[in-house]
């Protein structure tokens, strides 16, 4: 074997041997679990018994049972508002962030503190500020005469809402924790803007508003982009803020994928059916993820 | 030489088999409640532990009821059960199905220790299912009714005489929203739906067929008595969830929940907390929940063995009278019952209510339906559509009905 193979080989067995362990993991945890759910979902599986094979009944069963249409409207309405509210108000607080004269840190902090508390803290935290009879927000409400205690608009029963008041609810705590994130992302991209562009559009006359419009924003289109497709699928796999706060309910308006899935496969022991939703899900994100990349090629600029 | 290693070798073997002889038997024990209740459960098994020295019980808290189903269902998959878990009763169908459990008449017509005629006959019944029992009562309680004394005295009804009919408990929430803009009699919180159940019954209706084929949701009499609940809700009378704070703020008056909840609203109510068996409308009923001790059925004899003595431990008349005082849960025994009305029962009477009402107690899941949590599911979201989103009560029920029979037609 001549000298240079010899390297080529002994450089592709270290890095063979360093992606080694997180490979592993990786195939036995995702992709052992991904083609392993596939297999389930064709079965009939309560746990305890043996798994029954049924072809592609759990499929029509999810598609012919309104519980599941429900889970799809419901995290598609959660998403619907969740990320414009993420990017623009995460957008507004990077250019905060980016342009603050004072007080930089002391934004940076109140921005970032929700992000890296707990999701599980942060649900219980707003589930009391947001509970009908006690919490701090309906308290102030009542006290300057909006409502009453027993003749209060509907969505002021927040969790116990199924009119949109528990969906208010999920929504305000999955984009108060969100926001910081964004805006972190977005101060990256917004500090990669040479000044130069910002300086010559000031000597051409342009007001604060062009700038944005024409400097600003198809400058952050990668980031703008990036942030989008991100911010899409963690939506759509929404999880820990319904499960604290609504358990799905009241009358499954909350009851999101991740939740439905969770409480046929772990409450109902349906584990073929839960693992048939599953699937479906997975394929439904693939296929959004996929148009957005489609529409994002021709739309983004990149420099 | 050669005799040196044979004493050798016999020396080691001696040893080594007191030594075996000598190890106690180790018996995992799952057990699903916590907070204090979990603090006497330890203190129990530090107890036994060292009462004796054949067996040693290791207390594993796993978690809520929901939480250590799912952790033993797992372990039962991966052949690593423990040999002795607690758990609740609507859960144990689904495991007794499974031929997971060990049926336990065996053990008691052999151990004649065990004093089986001094268990409260009802409390042992909710354990048999096809002729044998395959638990033994440990944390069993019903829901009772919490009421504010002196709201009651406010409102010019008589605080020490709760009504014993639905239709009083609504003329006395008439009487009691009146005190205020936002004062409510009742309130409806319906747990896991457990109340939903005791609810029903108390109107002569049904809620499954005893033979699991269809749910009974749109019987007339079970159409009415969820209008009657509606009705006073509608009237604002009744407030539909959120009792707890409603209560211990005392904007409403009338609360149900499990007697156990006696521990914790007695502490925390600035109020006097009164308590009461359920009304009736056609009939005295309620649902007994709680969980039970149930044995592993894939273990050594002698392991099983040592789980049987624990759990003749756990129910002896001494430690049962400790256990109920200690948690509020109920007594699964007479004599330890008798300890207790001269005990806790005289100190503080509420204590008292829940035993008043064994005479109708119903399991929850008396069919020992492994589909009843599911079903109880839809059941409970029809309610949360009727309260909430004002719905038409039969047309909901009816939708429900239709949800829960293609649940049974798929089990079937």
């Amino acid at each position: 074997m001549s000298p240079l193979s010899k390297k080529r080989l002994k450089r592709g067995a270290f890095i063979g041997l360093s992606l080694a362990p997180s490979l592993v993991i990786i195939l036995a945890f995702y992709y052992f679990s991904i083609f392993y759910c596939f297999g389930v979902s064709f079965f009939k599986w309560n746990m305890l018994g043996a798994p029954k094979f049924i072809g592609l009944n759990n499929y029509v069963l999810m598609f012919t049972n309104p519980d599941f249409w429900n889970s799809v409207k419901v995290s598609f309405v959660y998403a619907f508002w969740a990320v414009p509210f993420c990017i623009v108000l995460g957008l507004l607080a990077g250019l905060l962030l980016k342009n603050a004269t004072f007080g930089k840190s002391f934004f940076r902090v109140m921005l970032f503190l929700p992000v890296v508390i707990s999701m599980v803290v942060a649900a219980l935290i707003w589930k009391w500020i947001l509970n009908a009879q006690a919490g701090i927000l309906n308290y102030i409400l009542i006290s300057v005469s909006f409502a009453k205690l027993g003749d209060m608009p509907h969505w002021m029963r927040w969790v116990n809402d199924p009119l949109g008041g528990s969906m208010a609810a999920i929504l305000f705590v999955g984009i108060w924790k969100r926001v910081g994130y964004n805006a972190v992302i977005f101060l990256a991209g917004l500090e990669n803007i040479p000044l130069e562009y910002y300086e010559a559009a000031t000597l051409d006359g342009a007001n604060p508003w062009q700038k944005f419009w024409g400097i600003t924003l198809p400058l952050l289109a990668p980031v703008l982009f990036f942030v989008t497709v991100i911010q899409i699928i963690a939506a759509l796999k929404v999880s820990i803020s319904p499960l604290v706060m609504t358990q799905g309910g009241p009358a499954r308006s909350t009851d999101v994928f991740v939740l439905h899935i969770y409480k046929e496969a772990f409450q109902n022991f349906r584990m073929g059916y839960a693992s048939a939703i599953a699937v479906a899900v997975f394929l439904l994100i693939l296929v959004f993820t996929v148009l957005q990349f489609r529409v994002g090629e021709k739309k983004v600029h990149y420099q | 030489m050669r005799k040196f290693f044979v004493a050798c070798a016999f020396a080691t073997l001696a040893s080594v088999s007191t030594l075996l002889a000598q190890t106690p038997i180790k018996i995992p024990f799952w057990y699903s409640v916590g907070g204090a209740v979990k603090q006497t459960i330890e203190t129990r098994i530090k107890e036994y532990n060292s009462s004796q020295s054949k067996y040693q019980i290791e207390g594993v808290f796993a978690g809520s009821y929901e939480e250590s189903v799912q952790k033993v269902i797992a372990a039962v998959v991966a052949g690593d059960a423990p040999v002795l878990i607690h758990q609740a009763h609507v859960y144990a169908p689904q495991l007794v199905d499974a031929g997971a459990f060990e049926a336990l008449d065996a053990y008691i017509a052999k151990d004649k220790t065990f004093q089986r005629d001094q268990f409260i006959e009802s409390l042992f019944q909710a354990n048999v299912y096809k002729g044998k029992t395959w638990g033994i009562a440990f944390n069993c309680s019903t829901p009772i009714m919490f009421y504010n004394k002196d709201m009651f005295r406010k409102a010019g009804l008589d605080p020490e005489k709760f009504p014993d009919t639905w239709q009083g408990v609504y003329e006395a929430s008439k009487k009691i929203a009146k005190l205020g803009p936002d004062t409510y009699g009742l309130t409806l919180d319906y747990g896991s739906g457990w109340i939903l159940e005791a609810l029903v019954w108390q109107f002569g209706a049904e809620w499954l067929a005893k033979d699991n084929s269809k749910v009974l949701w749109t019987e007339p009499a079970h159409i009415e008595a969820v209008k009657f609940f509606k009705r006073m809700i509608d009237e604002k009378v009744a407030v539909y969830k959120g009792a707890d704070a409603a209560l211990l703020s005392q904007k409403a008056a009338i609360a149900m929940n499990s007697t156990v909840n006696l521990s914790k609203w007695g502490k925390s109510a600035t109020f006097n907390l009164g308590t009461a068996p359920f009304p009736s409308a056609t009939k005295k009923s309620v649902p007994v929940g709680g969980g039970s001790l149930y044995m592993f059925k894939r273990n050594p004899q002698k392991v099983k063995d040592g789980a049987w003595d624990f759990i003749k431990f756990m129910t002896t008349k001494e430690n049962q009278s400790k256990w109920a005082e200690a948690t509020g849960y109920f007594t699964a025994r007479k004599d330890s019952k008798l300890d207790l009305d001269k005990g806790l029962l005289l100190k503080d009477k509420r204590y008292n209510t829940t035993y008043l009402q064994l005479g109708y107690i119903r399991p929850e899941n008396e069919t020992w339906y492994p589909q009843f949590l599911n079903i109880r599911t839809i059941y409970n979201e029809a309610w949360d559509k009727i309260m909430l989103q004002n719905s038409d009560v039969k047309a909901t029920l009816e939708e429900a009905s239709a949800k829960a029979s293609a649940v049974i037609k798929e089990n079937s």
